[in-house]
């Protein structure tokens, strides 16, 4: 049950960096987004994600990670994992 | 004239001054074009800046471009894709030239500049990089009348270069000793000072490993404003876009606490912390003063408490001499600065004004935008390091004028006194002894003479902003004569403070076209522009000048100088109002100079080669 609530907080702190980073106030981002369903994601656009979403849950993403990301599927289980 | 900010760009800046991160930026950045509202909104300052580099540089587009919107100036931004420098530069036709950019910046590493290096990866040789950069500021130079700003060469500074570093420092040393001296051959090229810039950033912080292999973007997102700064600072020193004056709150500014709440010793400004922070502060401002930046206050006290404090307080490194205007009171604080900016006879543009109170800055803010008031910590030991990080005080080179300028306006009131004793307004111009000096400029003038150009708005006929390549190039050519007028008094020597340019119109140079005439406003109000404006057009005399041609171009600044050639004899010319300019002419032949018998002139080599015409203005010296 605590695990699911941690899930969910991580879950809805991701989309809110989505909204900001893509500039899109009622963004939803499921297990199931993937990259090309938002048209401005674009490499420069990565870059920008990467670093918000770094800077908002104080972690670091290695290079591999940075590069391999291209779905939100990924991108949940990668924050739990890290998320201190 | 003062005008309000545009809400769009108050809430803009507002936003990044709140959150200011790279997502933030970025983001921001991206809608800019759209905004030409906010474009028609921000003042006349704007300028073209061109970023080649031979990396992903393109994120730092954002951070340029509202580093300079808050200080009111616009900048548009050409950034090619990364390592389309060499074409960019070599191709007449390329999208560079077509931008017409006003500075261009250049950043390089060794590597790319050496198609040496090979399989074997060795350090380029030196002489190999400074060949190619040479052959591409050349290139430049033919292209644009651009300034060109190039980036020098970083140290390493892991191992293996730790230790035994002595030949990385050499051939560093080759290659920055080999960089200025490009810089100073070809004109209007200049140097960043890259290592040292990243030296104090900290040159681990420089990169982020993972975007530089994954992006090539070489440079991390904390180290992209710290360059934008750095980038801006030389822009606005080529463009004339420095400010000159720092206008200063007092409590929780200059000092720590607030005075009345506390006895005169009670306030927090000494060796101990809290007091440390503002001592550094004031050290740090006294630095600025003496390179020339003017000092005032702008604070809400009782003026004789405040005064005391200034003048008694024995921790104190700012007196009330080292201010040129206060305003102690509790008037409105945008007032209060526009006094001030009429008392030094300067425009808002030329002023910053740093409160610790959020409210007073966000008002200044709001109603003269003009005026640059930036964001400010509420942590005293950050002041300094905080005025340190402003570039608004750059200028291109330090001129003996800007070393002596404090001094200047200490004399500036001893004069004012002088001309309150004396009878007579004329007896006021003889007692002060003044020495007019008019000379063909010599190449150690080249770098005030540009100053000038960029700094001077209100005694300025043309305002016609030359770059200091421009400059130089008028300085060689035959048929252009750029002339220098220096002053000094009995209270001091005022140094350069006024630059002619005159050009021949035909081939016989019979007709004369003074396409620049402007003077600093300090030596205003003394006649020595008239002098100076005799002095050319005898001087074009002799150099077979049979008319002269003035033009006035009116601004927003120099409404002062629109009657100027008509005062001076000037008639109005043929074809006026088909132009851009009022154009004004005179004849030569019976030129009658005005009597200015209380200048003591040496023009162009000596007095006695002068015309006897011109006995007047020599002989006078009554002192």
């Amino acid at each position: 049950m605590e695990r699911t609530e941690l899930q969910q907080q991580i879950q809805e702190q991701a989309q809110q960096v989505f909204r900001e980073v893509f500039e899109k106030p009622n963004l939803v981002i499921t297990h199931q987004t993937i990259a090309v369903e938002i048209p401005e994601w674009d490499s420069l656009a990565h870059i920008n994600l990467i670093i918000a979403l770094e800077s908002s849950f104080g972690i670091q993403f290695t290079s591999d990670e940075v590069t391999s990301m291209s779905n939100v599927g990924d991108l949940f289980k990668l924050l739990e994992k890290k998320k201190p | 004239m003062a005008g309000f900010q545009h809400p769009i760009l108050l809430e803009l800046l507002e936003k990044i001054r709140r959150e200011p991160t790279y997502p933030v930026h970025q983001r921001l950045g991206a809608k800019l074009p759209e905004w030409e509202a906010v474009r028609d909104r921000v003042g006349p300052r704007r300028v073209r800046v061109a970023v080649l580099s031979s990396f992903t540089i393109d994120p730092i587009k954002p951070y340029l471009r509202f580093q300079a919107l808050e200080r009111n100036v616009w900048v548009d931004v050409f950034l090619p894709s990364f390592n389309q420098f060499s074409q960019e530069i070599l191709n007449p036709e390329s999208g560079l030239y077509a931008f017409g950019p006003e500075v261009c910046f250049l950043h390089l590493f060794p590597e790319d500049l050496s198609p040496a290096q090979g399989a074997d990866r060795r350090e380029p040789e030196p002489a190999a990089v400074l060949d190619a950069v040479r052959q591409l500021a050349l290139e430049f130079r033919k292209n644009s009348k651009a300034d060109l700003v190039i980036s020098n060469f970083a140290l390493r500074g892991q191992f293996p270069h730790a230790l035994r570093r002595q030949e990385s420092v050499d051939r560093f040393r080759t290659l920055q000793e080999g960089l200025e001296k490009i810089t100073r051959e070809i004109p209007g090229v200049h140097c960043l000072d890259y290592e040292s810039l990243t030296s104090f950033h900290g040159k681990e912080q420089v990169a982020d490993e993972r975007l530089r292999h994954i992006a090539r973007m070489e440079l991390s997102e904390r180290f992209l404003p710290r360059l934008a700064s750095h980038m801006l600072g030389w822009v606005f020193a080529l463009r004339g876009f420095s400010r000159k004056c720092i206008v200063l709150d007092l409590d929780n500014t200059l000092w720590g606490g607030i005075l009345g709440e506390e006895e005169i010793g009670g306030i927090h400004l000494g060796p101990e912390y809290p007091g440390s922070a503002f001592v550094e502060f004031q050290a740090s401002l006294l630095e600025l003063h003496r390179r020339g930046v003017l000092l005032a206050v702008n604070s809400k006290n009782n003026e004789p408490e405040a005064l005391e404090t200034l003048r008694s307080h024995p921790a104190m490194l700012l007196r009330p001499h080292h201010f040129a205007a206060m305003r102690i009171n509790w008037e409105d604080k945008h007032r209060n600065l526009e006094a001030i900016a009429e008392q030094l006879n300067l425009g808002l543009d030329a002023f910053v004004f740093i409160d610790d109170n959020p409210a007073e800055r966000q008002l200044m803010r709001q109603l003269r935008p003009e005026v640059f008031t930036p964001e400010w910590t509420n942590d005293p030991v950050f002041y300094r390091r905080d005025l340190e990080s402003l570039f608004d005080f750059e200028t291109a080179s330090l001129t003996e004028e800007d070393r002596k300028r404090g001094e200047m306006y200490a004399a500036q009131i001893e004069r004012e006194t002088l001309r309150k004793q004396e009878a007579t307004f004329e007896d006021y111009l003889f007692g002060l002894q003044m020495e007019l000096s008019v000379q063909e400029a010599q190449p150690g003038d080249l770098p005030r003479v540009h100053q000038l150009f960029q700094k001077t708005n209100q005694f300025n006929l043309t305002t016609r902003r030359y770059s200091p390549s421009e400059v130089d190039e008028f300085h060689r050519r035959e048929e252009a004569l750029l002339a220098v007028m220096r002053n000094r008094d009995r209270f001091g020597d005022n140094g350069l403070v006024g630059v002619a340019l005159a050009l021949a119109e035909d081939p016989g140079r019979k007709l004369w076209r003074i396409d620049s005439l402007l003077m600093s406003c300090r030596v205003l109000g003394r006649t020595v522009e008239s002098g100076f404006l005799t002095q050319l057009l005898l001087e074009l005399r002799r150099r077979g000048a049979q008319a002269v041609v003035g033009e006035f171009i009116p601004t927003a600044k120099n409404e002062l100088v629109k009657d100027f050639y008509s005062r001076m004899g000037f008639k109005p010319a043929a074809g006026r109002g088909e132009r851009e300019s009022d154009r004004w002419q005179i004849r030569l032949a019976g030129y009658r100079p005005p009597e200015l018998p209380w200048l003591n002139v040496d023009a162009f080599g000596s007095k006695a080669e002068l015309p006897k015409q011109a006995a007047p203005i020599g002989s006078g010296g009554r002192a």
